[in-house]
């Protein structure tokens, strides 16, 4: 038979081939076709060994020779379907073309439609009348809400969107008109019970419609630019029972909504300083009760300030925070009693009260990088691991030999992973630095963010000195020059998915350059 | 406990699995049996992540050789493997609801560069290293017949989260891709007669513009 004939190629892998075994199932005399292999091992085949045999696949493995046949047609109809809905839509819909056999596949796969790429709204039409269901997920710009409301409504009740498993309805401009928000069609929530992923943008939800929903498989949730009401918004969450993921920025109708979810495990928030008058925006945010939530994370719009004031009443698995930043003015974070606050002179106010033992990962926005700031920072967080900071001047020379003399010998800095945006060697960032340098012992990586012609070998060697990287206080610490910034403060957030990244602030983009480090 | 009367090797296995097992949980491995006739062994553990072998072991009847109609045995054993490797972190209710993102998320473009440097420490990034041995378990496939073999034997196990990762992994291979690529890519007999093929691009003009 093809299979085994095959394995021999793999003779050099540990599984040793059935015979071995003394209980061989039915009459079929194995021996003969199988080749010798490895040395006889006592343990049986297959994988029912102990751990050591399970890492590596078996020889052989499904091993039909490659000859060109195609095999991918052996696969279901089902199979083929699924594949094809993890598919962009014109790479799905083009799937038609491959062969007969995909003709039409295409049509009775789970639909994965984004109206954001195509070029008319005719197009997302002609899909989804051409198209049979069920719906795995469906996008489109939220504006089209405002535009065309009876031919969103029409797509909405297609039957090729039956059984819809995330709706998308994505912000393309910024700041739309908050006056008009149109209301989200009622259609939008036939979906309620299948929902798993729902981003709702630029509308208006009613009471009447929002109150009767449940959403019983709904794990991620964005709203952006919504007017609702309190009690709307609150029901909603009450009536969404796994939801892990939750995106409310720029919300208007209420001012304080209160959190109080069993299954929620990030929340993003955010305030858009809105100049209507006549409007009143979400504003504060109280963490009442969320037993299992572990990263509270901004969403800022870009460069523009924000007010809001999150309190944190009990969220005993916090772990990750931020990016709290220096401009967000009439702002607050309250954790307990600990409050911390922009403040214009001093950056950010801090009074700690009750450390706040389980936070890990932090990430601060600050004008003037100021050690004096940064430790009250870390003091309100005593089991810190990880510290993004994006500053842009020097304010303060951050002299700390004398002044944290007695604080040194107290402070147990337990930071593993220092990242320093926008560095440039200068003295108050050099001084800054040598305080984690000479300090933090269980330090295992810093990173400096650089421009990218500073980052020269002289640059380099002098920074190596400066900054004592040979009297460091942790002997594997490593550090690194990268030549790209993170352009994004640290806040990589676009969307309900991207809350559920454990750490939200790690920029891929500005991995790139040279390094130093010892061995 | 008293482990069934076979070859010693087994009994380690059975007090491991007695120990840790629900308690209702006894005797030995299951014995899939392959299309030639060879038995592969899998853990009863490994077990429930195939719905099939979990409604046979809950009603009684996983005792004796399982045959798995058309599974050659080498797909059994990776199979076997992904199960084995999976298991002590399955979760049933989680591999059912879970999610999956057709697109992803932050459009970042990374560009790889000579020095591409990472910062150490995470937090909780695949803590049990499956995310990498799922990468490995499929980059490590010969050839695109044994992908193909593993979908179907996961899918007539109903294993879907080997379902999962092979669907995803054959998505990976046409994602981005021309038609004639992906035919290059999948072997795939392009059987159209060029009437077929126009009328096929007609229908579809949207999808062929770009």
């Amino acid at each position: 038979m093809e299979a085994l004939a095959a394995a021999p190629r793999r003779a050099k892998r540990r599984k040793p081939e059935a015979p071995k075994s003394p209980e061989q199932e039915d009459g079929a005399n194995i021996s003969s076709l199988v080749p010798a292999t490895s040395a006889p091992d006592s343990c049986p085949p297959g994988a029912g060994g102990d751990e050591s045999h399970i890492q590596d696949p078996p020889p052989g493995a499904g091993g039909e020779e490659e000859d060109g046949i195609d095999r991918i047609s052996l696969l279901p109809d089902a199979i083929l379907g699924e594949v094809i809905s993890l598919l962009p839509t014109k790479d799905a819909a083009r799937t038609q073309i491959l062969a007969n056999r995909w003709r039409h596949l295409w049509r009775s796969a789970p639909l994965n439609l984004d109206g954001r790429d195509l070029r008319t709204i005719d197009v997302v039409s002609r899909i989804l009348s051409a198209h049979r269901g069920p719906g795995r997920r469906f996008r489109f710009p939220a504006q089209h809400l405002q535009y065309y409301p009876a031919i969103v409504d029409a797509w909405l009740r297609s039957p090729a969107l039956d059984n819809l498993q995330e709706i998308d309805c994505c912000i393309d401009i910024y700041a739309p008109d908050v006056l008009q928000a149109p209301p989200q069609p009622a259609s939008t929530f036939r979906f309620s019970s299948c929902l798993c992923v729902a981003t709702l943008s630029q509308c208006h939800l009613s009471d009447d419609v929002a109150q009767a929903l449940q959403f019983p498989k709904l794990k991620k949730l964005s709203l952006q630019w919504v007017s609702i009401s309190e009690d709307s918004l609150h029901s909603i969450i009450a009536a969404s029972p796994v939801l892990e993921c939750l995106l409310l920025s720029t919300i208007f109708g209420f001012r304080c909504v209160r959190i109080n979810s069993a299954s929620l495990t990030s929340i993003g928030v955010g305030a858009n300083a809105g100049y209507e008058p006549t409007v009143t925006f979400l504003e504060e945010f109280i963490i009442e009760d969320a037993p299992c939530l572990k990263r509270i994370l901004y969403h800022r719009p870009p460069q523009l300030p924000m007010r809001l004031q999150v309190s944190v009443i009990s969220a005993p698995n916090l772990e990750t925070l931020g990016c709290l930043k220096y401009s967000d003015y009439s702002s607050r974070l309250t954790l307990g009693s600990t409050i911390i606050e922009p403040c214009y002179i001093k950056e950010f106010r801090v009074i700690n009260s009750t450390p706040a033992c389980t936070v890990k990962i932090l990430a601060i926005n600050i004008f003037n990088l100021r050690l004096d700031v940064i430790i009250d920072l870390m003091r309100c967080f005593p089991c810190l691991e990880k510290l993004y900071i994006q500053s842009y001047e020097e304010g303060d020379k951050n002299l700390w030999h004398r002044k944290h003399h007695n604080l040194i010998k107290c402070l147990d800095i337990r930071l593993k992973t220092v990242v320093l945006n926008n560095y440039r060697g200068i003295k108050s960032q050099v001084n800054f630095t040598t305080f984690f340098v000479l300090n933090a012992k269980m330090l295992e990586s810093m990173t400096f963010e650089c421009q990218r012609d500073s980052v020269t070998d002289r640059f380099l060697a002098e920074q190596h000195q400066l900054l004592q990287l040979e009297k460091r206080a942790s002997r594997c610490a490593r550090f690194y020059f990268t030549t790209e910034s993170c352009r994004h403060e640290f806040l990589h957030i676009n969307h309900a998915h991207d809350l559920s990244i454990s750490d939200p602030f790690e920029c891929v983009e500005a991995g790139v350059g040279a390094c130093l480090s010892f061995e | 406990m008293a482990p069934p009367a076979t070859d010693a090797a087994t009994t380690k296995q059975e007090q491991q699995h007695a120990a840790g097992g629900e308690g209702v949980e006894v005797g030995g491995d299951l014995r899939l049996v392959a299309e030639c006739g060879t038995v592969v062994r899998l853990s009863r553990s490994a077990a429930r992540m195939s719905t099939t072998l979990f409604d046979m072991i809950e009603a009684g009847c996983a005792e004796g050789g399982i045959p798995i109609k058309g599974a050659d045995v080498g797909t059994l054993r990776l199979v076997a493997a992904y199960c084995e490797k999976h298991a002590p972190h399955y979760d049933p209710v989680a591999s059912a609801a879970r999610l999956r993102d057709p697109f992803p998320p932050f459009p970042i473009e990374f560009t790889p560069a000579s020095y591409a440097v990472k910062p150490v420490t995470q937090l909780d990034p695949d803590p049990h290293g499956l995310e990498a041995w799922d990468r490995k378990f499929i980059s490590d496939l010969p050839d695109n017949s044994a992908l193909f073999n593993l979908i179907i034997v996961a899918n007539l196990m109903a294993i879907e989260d080997l379902v999962d990762l092979g669907c995803t992994a054959v998505a990976d291979k046409m994602r981005g891709k021309t038609p004639d690529e992906i035919r290059v890519a999948l072997d795939i007999e392009n059987d159209y007669t060029p009437e077929q093929e126009a009328e096929v691009r007609r229908e579809n003009a949207w999808a062929f513009e770009d």
